[in-house]
């Protein structure tokens, strides 16, 4: 099965090792995205004690941090990414499901 | 630590305490103000805090991680410090801490490994020992690692193990990981495999594996290597068809059809040169067997040389004569056979020679069988110039021989053929110092003519050659249908023989011996005659010699003896009184029967004076089966019997037997007493015997006595006894009582 050739959502998350709420973090934006967002999704983990430059660079001060890439604009949501609402607001995805 | 911060004075330590507190309270606001849903925060200059809880998190974490990675390993896992204790040990260490190992002591956490290593006795000490040295080479740095494998034997099973020991960390001091890994299995494998090795080497045979795909060898024994005469690694780097003398595709191909067949093929037996150019026989098996997905060909090959050999000498054993080399009877016939049926079909003749060598048992007698057989080779030699290649020369056995001949043309006639031996037989032998001249005695047959079969064929031409013998020998007779009327007429009479003895048809007659000074009987002759049903008295020169011929002439002769002896006790205890009575003695009864025995039962079954018992032998009698007839003649001498030669002077004459057997009497042969009076030549004889025997203390008697003047000239030379028609011929037993009785008187 071939990719789609542009996908739309890219998200890249970044966390502090396995630590409790960068996971959480993770697992609340997996299961955010298969509900949501079918196939039509990326999502790049850094982990910032191995990452410690590009998350700087990046200006990311906390973990864990969900950047939006794509679509524009670029948008970061901190914390464990528990309340749904908030991100799908964030997203702008709020209004495409009611 | 060389730069140790020096001990903080205790102002400082309120200043510590407080900024402490500070931390605390800052850390615990920043969790109030993220909620605590974030983990670590940043500076701008990138430098990581990183919150309480997720700090204890990550610890124990990790903690949690390592622990299972090490609990999931198979392997027994401590963690040494750098004085060799044991600081923490995996799941995989305590259970194999139960077993019964290096040390018997549990492994827990504090335990000195070391110290226990150094306290180890017994079987594993040295093992031991070994490992303490390892583990502190270390610990010290000195070794960047250490391993040993170790056998570990609880009362039930086998075990090996492989013990790793590796640094804790980069420093030289930094304690040691000590790892034993079951490494049983594999050591059982590598064992099976080992022993697998030495058997396959202690096999003669070779073994070959050659893997199909790469057509190289996997593996090869060491017959295989002898075998090729090369080492090992030159026999598997060598490509399986240059050993094999063939080339890639044809190998392949037979590989391939093994591979299909899916059985072992048929043993095949093939020649091969072995390095120093003699010949070996093999027998090469091949299989195909699928193993780890790969098609493997076994081939052994067994040296089947000697297997071989022996079945070749079996088969020549079968067929031809072991001391001369030629077919045998049994080859023989069948050679008559093929030319039998060969003949049929070109309307050739085909002729078979039966050959006897004449005298050859006295010259087996004489100068022993290494000499007889010598002369049977030499022979076989001679005869075989004879004929041409493809004529067939066979021993039918003892000094029989016999030729088949296919007669194209009259040049290769069989009396060509036969005149041919007995020429090549003028030429004396040289038997190993001996020179020796032989003739032989030879009879022929003519297929179809004769007979049509194998059997007939060549027993009318043993016939024919019996035929020969009695034409005097060292000649030759065809076959003729007048010997076969003959032949049956003595089948007829050799059968009568054997009835007449199951049915006690013999009777003795007897004739007297006179004594020429008294004129008395001083003896008699036991003489056997044949009443045969329906055909009266049948004369003893007409049944003797077959009797002679069979071996009836032993049955015969004992019974002879036995009614004899019989006889003498009867007359014994009559008005006749003691009578010596002589009983004639065939060689067979010396050679085939136990004639000494016989004698002595005879003597002792009818309590006879053995002094009343005489034995007549011929001088061939004499010459055959010496030293037996020595021993046996010098037995009954002793035991009082009285020998004497019968028919004397005709036979081999030498007057080196009269010394050298136990002779009492010399018996004139009738031939010389018939012309006694009218031929100068046979009176001399008869006088030179005379003269000789009472030289060396014998007795003279003479046969065949019919005329007062031989009587009178008898008498004149002191001839002992007298015997013949003048005084009374042979007499049954009832006529020969009534002349003992009337009266003792010879005529006068």
């Amino acid at each position: 099965m071939s990719p789609p050739t542009v996908i739309k959502f890219k998200f890249r998350l970044y966390v502090a090792g396995d630590t409790q709420n960068s996971m959480q973090a993770l697992a609340n934006l997996r299961k955010f995205c298969q509900t949501y967002l079918a196939d039509d999704y990326d999502i790049e983990v850094i982990d910032v004690f191995k990452e410690p430059c590009q998350t700087l660079d990046a200006g990311i001060f906390m973990t864990p941090t969900l950047v939006k890439l794509s679509p524009f604009p670029v948008l970061k949501i901190v914390g464990t990414l528990s309340q749904t609402e908030i991100i799908l607001q964030a997203l702008g995805l709020d209004a495409r499901t009611e | 630590m060389t730069n140790m911060t020096k001990p903080p004075a205790l102002g400082e330590n309120t200043e510590v305490s407080a900024l402490i507190e500070v931390l605390n309270k800052a850390g615990q606001r920043l969790e109030e103000l993220t909620a605590g849903e974030v983990d670590s925060v940043a500076g701008t200059d990138g430098r990581m805090f990183v919150l309480q809880h997720a700090q204890e998190q990550l610890r124990s974490n990790e903690t949690t991680r390592q622990a299972a990675i090490l609990n999931a390993l198979p392997a027994h896992i401590a963690l040494l410090d750098p004085q060799g204790l044991i600081i923490s040990v995996n799941e995989g260490w305590q259970q194999f801490a139960d077993l019964n190992m290096l040390i018997d002591s549990k492994h827990g956490v504090g335990t000195n490994y070391l110290e226990i290593c150094d306290l180890a006795i017994g079987n594993n000490a040295i093992e031991a020992e070994q490992v303490a040295e390892g583990i502190r080479s270390v610990l010290v740095g000195s070794e960047q690692s250490f391993m040993i494998e170790y056998p570990c034997h609880s009362p039930t099973q086998q075990h090996w193990f492989l013990m790793t020991v590796t640094p804790l960390t980069n420093s030289s001091t930094g304690g040691a990981v000590v790892m034993h890994v079951n490494i049983t299995q594999r050591k059982q494998a590598e064992e099976r495999l080992h022993y697998l090795a030495l058997a396959m080497d202690g096999t003669t045979d070779a073994i070959y594996l050659i893997d199909r795909a790469t057509m190289k060898y996997v593996h090869v024994n060491d017959a295989a290597c002898n075998l090729h005469n090369k080492q090992r690694d030159q026999m598997i780097a060598m490509p399986p068809w240059e050993v094999n003398l063939t080339n890639r595709a044809a190998l392949e191909s037979v590989y391939d059809d093994l591979i299909a067949s899916g059985l072992p093929a048929k043993p095949i037996e093939y020649m091969r040169r072995r390095l120093d150019g003699s010949q070996m026989w093999i027998e090469l098996r091949q299989q195909a067997e699928l193993s780890e997905e790969r098609w493997k060909i076994i081939v052994v090959e067994r040296d089947i040389t000697e297997r071989r050999e022996a079945g070749a000498r079996l088969h020549r054993m079968a067929h031809y004569d072991v001391l001369t080399g030629l077919p045998n009877r049994k080859l023989f016939y069948e050679a008559l056979s093929k030319a039998l049926i060969a003949s049929a079909t070109d309307n050739r003749l085909v002729s078979v020679l039966f050959i006897d060598l004449d005298h050859f048992k006295i010259v087996n007698d004489t100068l022993g069988h290494a000499i007889g057989d010598e002369l049977l080779v030499q022979f076989s030699n001679r005869l075989v110039q004879c004929v041409r290649i493809r004529d067939t020369v066979g021993r039918l056995g003892g000094d029989e021989f016999a030729i088949i001949l296919v007669m194209e043309d009259e040049s290769h006639n069989p009396s060509i053929v036969a005149n041919k031996i007995r020429e090549i037989l003028r030429i004396p032998f040289d038997l190993k110092g001996h020179e020796m001249t032989v003739t032989a005695s030879i009879g022929i047959t003519i297929h179809p003519d004769d007979a049509s079969d194998t059997e007939t064929l060549i027993k009318y031409a043993d016939t024919a050659m019996y035929r020969a013998k009695h034409a005097g020998r060292d000649t030759y007779r065809f076959f003729t249908a007048q010997m076969n009327v003959e032949m049956l007429a003595r089948l007829d009479l050799e059968n009568a023989l054997h009835k007449a003895v199951l049915n006690h048809e013999f009777i003795l007659y007897y004739q007297p011996k006179v004594d020429i000074k008294s004129g008395r009987v001083s003896g008699l002759e036991a003489l056997i005659r044949w009443q045969r049903p329906g055909k009266g008295l049948v004369s003893p020169a007409e049944f003797i010699p077959v009797l002679e011929e069979s071996s009836l002439i032993v049955t015969v002769g004992s019974w002879v003896i036995q009614q004899v002896c019989k006889q003498i006790d009867l007359w014994i205890h009559s008005s006749i009184g003691q009578i010596q009575v002589s009983v004639n003695v065939s060689s067979r009864q010396f050679s085939e029967g136990d004639l000494q025995k016989e004698i002595f039962k005879a003597l002792g079954d009818n309590n006879v004076p053995a002094n009343l018992l005489e034995l007549e032998l011929t001088e061939s009698t004499l010459m055959m089966n010496t030293n037996q007839t020595i021993e046996t003649l010098e037995n009954l001498k002793r035991k009082g019997l009285q020998i004497s030669i019968d028919d004397f002077g005709t036979g081999y004459s030498s007057l080196a037997y009269l010394r050298r057997f136990p002779i009492d009497k010399l018996k004139i042969d009738i031939a010389f007493i018939r012309n006694i009076t009218s031929d100068p030549d046979d009176a001399a004889m008869a006088l030179a015997i005379i003269r000789i025997a009472h030289s060396l203390k014998l007795d003279v008697i003479a046969e065949g006595v019919e005329t007062i003047a031989q009587l009178d000239y008898l008498k004149k030379y002191e001839c002992d006894q007298i015997q013949g028609y003048l005084f009374s011929r042979p007499l049954p037993l009832l006529e020969l009582e009534k002349l003992l009785l009337d009266k003792n008187a010879i005529t006068e």
